[in-house]
């Protein structure tokens, strides 16, 4: 009978729920696009990648030293020399080897720009090899490069470039770039993805030359076993004869470790995707609450005479519980299909913008479609809970009664406890800020923030009804009736108004957090710059790889530069932690790093170590402390502390003399060049200078301090911006949350809506009203929510301005437009309930029969 | 206090003829629900006129098609045939704009659900017809009002605070505020108990003797017809009779007589 009732009462209310509807569909759409769009390229990955390597049965490489390595393009520093490969091959077991070559090499584009993906996939070289058993790269068209003038390149750059056979193709190495002809184009396995890297393969000899530092070295050994030789058996036997710091792995582990780096370079976007349905599904919450909350209102009576004719509290309890039931599962099955379809777009939408998301038919796994069953009932009914709750509260005598007006509660107790958590939560958070390097700041920090989100929510019926009628003054005095019965009844149920407000809160109030924190970020920064960049041009690479120094001696001729330095970056282990130092003759770099020494001398012999004040006060080090050390070559010993620097704003934190870099770090690489100009040259001629000396390096960027900030803004505004749109969602959600309440408070005051239009208000009237207490109620949720962004961006802010946001900044401006928004969003929100207002009919709405 | 837009009062006889001394005027009006075997005639080629300054009941039993008549004459529907005039303007010549117009400026409403809005107060509720019309209130006339309905220390509170007397005295005072050609009273005693529907329809009755307002109400209770000073009766959509200066057992009476009657047109 109850689910009878509850089927009858789904039907008869579907107008009042569509909007519901809605807002389970599309949280429950971000949870499965993101786990769609996750299965999908995890499916078409696997592909590539079992395909990959097939023949391959083991492979030698050379033992990361120090693990945390971040060269992306192989070992470089340490390859595999031709002895470790003689001695593979004549392991019992082995049937074959072949010596791999892997190094950066990066295709121009036909505008000359190094060809990028959108995930950050590395651009490589290889030797080629059309051997099954070693490689899948097999050949779509033309054939494979011969002599070192050649190369073949894969199948995606070659559609993102427009390149064909016979093409003159740059190709950036470590030094300038160099021009080759493409003798073929080759597909990975049956992929036409690489997953957004791109491939240039090198004729073997060539390949060597090109890319690796030295001769007769490789950057890993592919082993193909005998038959019958199992490739965990072909491994044990390697590893048996394996020298010191190398390594053997099966074949099968090396393609997962591969394909596990790629896909979590993919799976940053379903990852992002799930934070953010997690939002909106909770903003989706708040609707649902507030949905289920005015139909137990509106239904009193109905559910009194239930209650009347014998119903338990409990069946009235599962009566509306059931209706929810119903309503989570069709809003689920919604979502799903509209998850699959923004999967899809997704998809489309990386690869139109760079991406190399593979192709492949969507894979709908069954977890999917229990995780979005699941998400859609079980929020729908948490959220119906209360609601539910309350009507089974309703007495049956309810049903002999007029409108019942809805009981109020004691407003003095939420605002008692709602000010007390809000409170505490401050605390918490003004802790954290004040004293961010202490062990819990962290927790005190996000354990303050939850605090204070759940106080306000407690005080925002209280805050509701003060605050729409500050808000809605002007409305009151300068626009007439509308503008007086809009605020009013913006007041008029502070529970509805702070429900629908607290839903748009909470996608600005992350919004705002999110923008406070990058205004910082970038404040700071352009600080740091300021103060500590003591360089006039920075040269680096685009691709972040280390260069050839052939481009330090390109500079250092251009007249008009006094003086450029080179960095080189040296990773090591110092008393057991693994540390970046920069290496060189802190002479030259004192200069464009400003260092300024506190003890100590700025000068460095062989097998010593300048540290900054940071470094010394964390690790308990002083002059003369000597520090064991262990180098990326694997050797052993020790350094001693020579002088301690003034925390550089920019620079490293460690500097290694350059003695010691030499005998312990083969690579002649460069990492970034300083280039300080000589203060009476011409600047503008410098400049042109030192770009006509790096024309030759279209892999390499020429920076001033101006350019740097620039650069460094606009990638914190892409993000920033991506975050924005992916919050856009939840937005939306709450904008619904504002149809829905407006639209059933109009359908619950349509007899006074009628009377209104006895007495004379016309259509236009009755839609400003209505526009009125959208306006107010969006205007309020978006005051919250800046309110508390600025709060938490500012915590945020203090508690890491140790860690390089020194500098607050509250952008008042961006901050001000999201206020707007919100205004935007409640005229937008009051279109439908407008509109149905207007059409309401006097006759119906004021007849009594 | 004389009402500007007319000359004094006159009783008209049995008053078929368009005059200028009309507040309204319905002319063979029609009113037909439904089509073939679901046709009902609410409305039958009525006509009819409403005298100015005078308080006129129509009375009929349920499915008499008085309230539609009402709603015809006050522009909330619109008849399958015939005219209503307000004052000398024919409604079906006005659109949807100038009709909503019209009921701001000419005519009052007073409904037996008092249709107060709940989240203005008392004041603010009387004035509202005023400031939805964007005019300033006549402060004279609108303190006339209020004393005439008796809720000047009740001018604060909202609905809820009002007993349902006192919340059908500020619906009154609402209707009467903008001054208007006609005020229709839809049972406006029909949710109150008999003392406090008397006091109803006294100050009913003050507005159109010392006011010279005109009111029109519906009812179905002699005793609330007995403070008109005409009745129309209606009976199957048609006026079957007239009653001049009625009392209630006058009017008891007279309804027994139809109910004898029943189903024969006079």
């Amino acid at each position: 009978m109850i689910a009878t009732l509850a089927i009858r009462g789904l039907v008869a209310h579907k107008p009042r729920l569509a909007v519901t509807l809605v807002a389970i569909a599309l949280g429950v759409a971000f949870v499965s696009c993101a786990m769609i769009f996750s299965a999908t390229t995890n499916a078409a990955l696997d592909r590539l990648f079992t395909t990959a390597g097939k023949g391959t049965d083991a492979v030698v490489r050379p033992q990361p030293l120090l693990v945390g390595g971040d060269d992306a393009t192989g070992n470089a520093d340490a390859p595999v020399p031709d002895s470790v490969l003689r001695t593979v091959q004549g392991v019992d077991g082995v049937a074959e080897v072949h010596g791999a070559v892997s190094g950066f090499a990066a295709i121009l584009d036909k505008t000359g720009k190094v060809v990028t993906s959108a995930q950050g996939a590395p651009q490589i070289g290889v030797d080629w090899t059309d051997d099954p058993d070693f490689s899948t790269m097999h050949l779509r068209s033309g054939r494979g490069p011969h002599g070192a003038d050649e190369i073949a390149i894969d199948v995606a750059t070659a559609a993102k470039t427009g390149y064909r056979v016979g093409d003159r193709v740059p190709v950036v190495l470590r030094g300038p770039s160099q021009t080759f002809t493409v003798a073929g184009i080759f597909a990975l396995g049956g992929a036409n993805s690489t997953g957004g890297m791109s491939i240039v393969a090198f004729e073997p000899a060539a390949a060597q030359r090109l890319l690796m530092e030295r001769q007769g070295t490789y950057s890993h050994i592919d082993v193909h076993a005998r038959r019958g030789v199992s490739q965990e058996q072909v491994r044990s036997a390697i590893g048996r004869v394996l020298p010191a710091g190398f390594e053997v792995l099966t074949g099968r582990d090396a393609s997962d470790e591969a394909s596990a780096d790629l896909r979590s370079s993919l799976d940053i976007f379903p990852r992002l995707l799930l934070w953010f349905s997690v939002v909106a599904v909770f903003v989706g919450s708040f609707v649902i609450v507030n949905t289920f909350s005015i139909l137990v209102a509106q239904r009193t009576r109905e559910l009194a005479l239930l209650r009347a004719v014998g119903a338990s509290r409990r069946q009235i309890r599962r009566l509306v519980l059931g209706e929810a039931a119903g309503l989570g599962l069709i809003g689920s099955l919604f979502g799903l299909g509209a998850g699959a379809a923004l999967a899809a777009g997704l998809r489309a939408l990386i690869n139109s913008f760079g991406g190399d998301v593979p192709r492949g038919g969507l894979v709908l796994s069954t977890s999917t479609v229990i995780w979005a069953f699941a998400v859609g009932t079980l929020v729908t009914l948490a959220a119906a809970y209360v609601p539910a709750r309350r009507a089974g509260t309703v007495p049956p005598v309810a049903a002999m009664l007029d409108e019942a007006p809805p009981p109020i509660r004691s407003v003095r107790s939420r605002a008692r406890a709602g000010s007390a958590v809000t409170a505490a939560g401050a605390a918490s958070m003004a802790v954290a800020a004040a004293n961010p390097s202490g062990g819990s700041a962290g927790i005190l920090l996000g354990a303050g923030a939850l605090l204070v989100f759940a106080g306000v929510l407690v005080l925002s019926p209280v805050l509701g009804s003060s605050a729409a009628r500050i808000l809605g003054w002007p409305f009151a005095r300068f626009l007439g009736a509308a503008g007086m019965l809009g605020r009013e009844n913006a007041q008029r149920n502070p529970r509805r108004t702070a429900a629908a407000a607290s839903a748009l809160m909470i996608g600005l109030a992350l919004s705002g957090a999110i923008t406070v924190m990058a205004s910082s970020v970038k404040a700071s920064l352009d600080q740091q710059l300021d103060e500590g960049l003591g360089s006039d041009y920075v040269v680096s690479s685009k691709t972040e790889t280390s260069f050839s120094p052939r481009a330090l001696e390109a500079v250092s001729g251009v007249r008009g530069v006094q003086s450029a330095v080179p960095i080189r970056t040296a990773r090591m282990e110092l008393d057991g932690r693994v540390r970046s130092a920069a290496a060189g003759d802190p002479r030259a770099l004192a200069a464009p790093y400003r260092l300024k020494m506190t003890d100590g001398r700025l000068a460095l012999a062989a097998g010593e170590l300048l540290i900054s004040k940071h470094v010394a006060e964390s690790s308990d080090w002083a002059v003369g402390t000597i520090v064991p050390a262990r180098f990326a070559d694997g050797a052993r010993g020790t350094l001693r502390v020579a002088g301690i620097y003034a925390d550089p704003p920019i620079g490293p934190a460690i500097i290694l003399d350059p003695a010691s870099y030499r005998a312990h770090y083969p690579s002649t690489l460069i990492n970034q060049i300083e280039i300080i100009t000589d203060p009476v040259a011409d600047s503008v001629a410098t400049k042109q200078g030192l770009r006509t000396a790096l024309r030759a390096w279209p892999g390499l960027d020429l920076q001033d301090q101006a350019d740097i900030k620039a650069a460094a803004h606009s990638s914190i505004d892409e993000f920033v911006s991506a975050i924005l749109v992916l919050l856009a969602l939840s937005v939306v959600i709450a904008a619904l949350g504002i149809v829905n309440t407006l639209g059933l408070s109009v359908i619950e005051r349509t007899r006074e809506i009628g009377m209104l239009r006895a007495v004379g208000m016309d259509r236009r009237q009755l839609r400003h009203m209505i526009r009125y207490e959208a306006v107010i109620v969006g205007a309020f949720g978006a005051a919250l929510g800046v309110g508390l962004g600025v709060l938490y961006g500012s915590a945020l802010q203090r508690a890491s301005a140790e860690d390089g946001m020194a500098v607050l900044s509250i952008p008042l401006r961006q901050l001000a437009l999201y206020l707007l928004a919100g205004i935007a969003i409640g005229v937008a929100a009051a279109i439908w309930p407008a509109r149905r207002a207007a059409r309401v009919r006097i006759l119906r709405a004021i007849a009594h029969e | 206090m004389t009402n500007p837009t007319g000359p004094a009062p006159a009783p008209t006889g049995t008053g078929t003829t368009g005059t200028a001394e009309a507040a309204a005027r319905t002319e063979s009006v029609s009113k037909i629900y439904g089509s073939g075997d679901t046709r009902v005639v609410a409305l039958n080629e009525i006509t009819v006129e409403i005298p100015r300054g005078r308080f006129t009941a129509i009375m009929g039993p349920s499915g008499s098609g008085k309230s539609t008549l009402m709603h015809c004459m006050a522009g909330l529907d619109a008849p399958s045939s015939g005219q209503v005039y307000v004052g000398e303007v024919e409604l079906s010549s006005l659109n949807e704009k100038r009709l909503t117009r019209l009921r701001r400026d000419k005519v009052g409403f007073v409904f037996q659900a008092f249709n107060l809005v709940p989240t203005l107060t008392a004041l603010e509720n009387i004035s509202l017809p005023a400031r939805i019309a964007g005019r300033k209130t006549d402060q004279a006339w609108l303190n006339l009002i209020i004393d005439t309905v008796g809720v000047r220390d009740r001018l604060g509170h909202r609905p809820a605070q009002l007993s349902g007397g006192q919340q059908q005295r500020v619906a009154c005072a609402r209707a009467l505020a903008t001054r208007p050609e006609i005020v229709f009273a839809d049972e406006p005693t029909g949710n109150l108990d008999s003392r406090a529907g008397a006091d109803v329809l006294s100050l009913l009755q003050d507005a159109v003797r010392r006011a010279s307002q005109t009111v029109v109400m519906v009812t179905h209770d002699p005793v609330a017809a007995g403070y008109a000073d005409e009745i129309l009766f209606l009976a199957d959509g048609r006026i079957v009779d007239r009653m001049l200066d009625p009392t209630a057992p006058n009017v008891l009476e007279r309804m027994k007589a139809f109910e004898r009657l029943e189903g024969v047109a006079p």
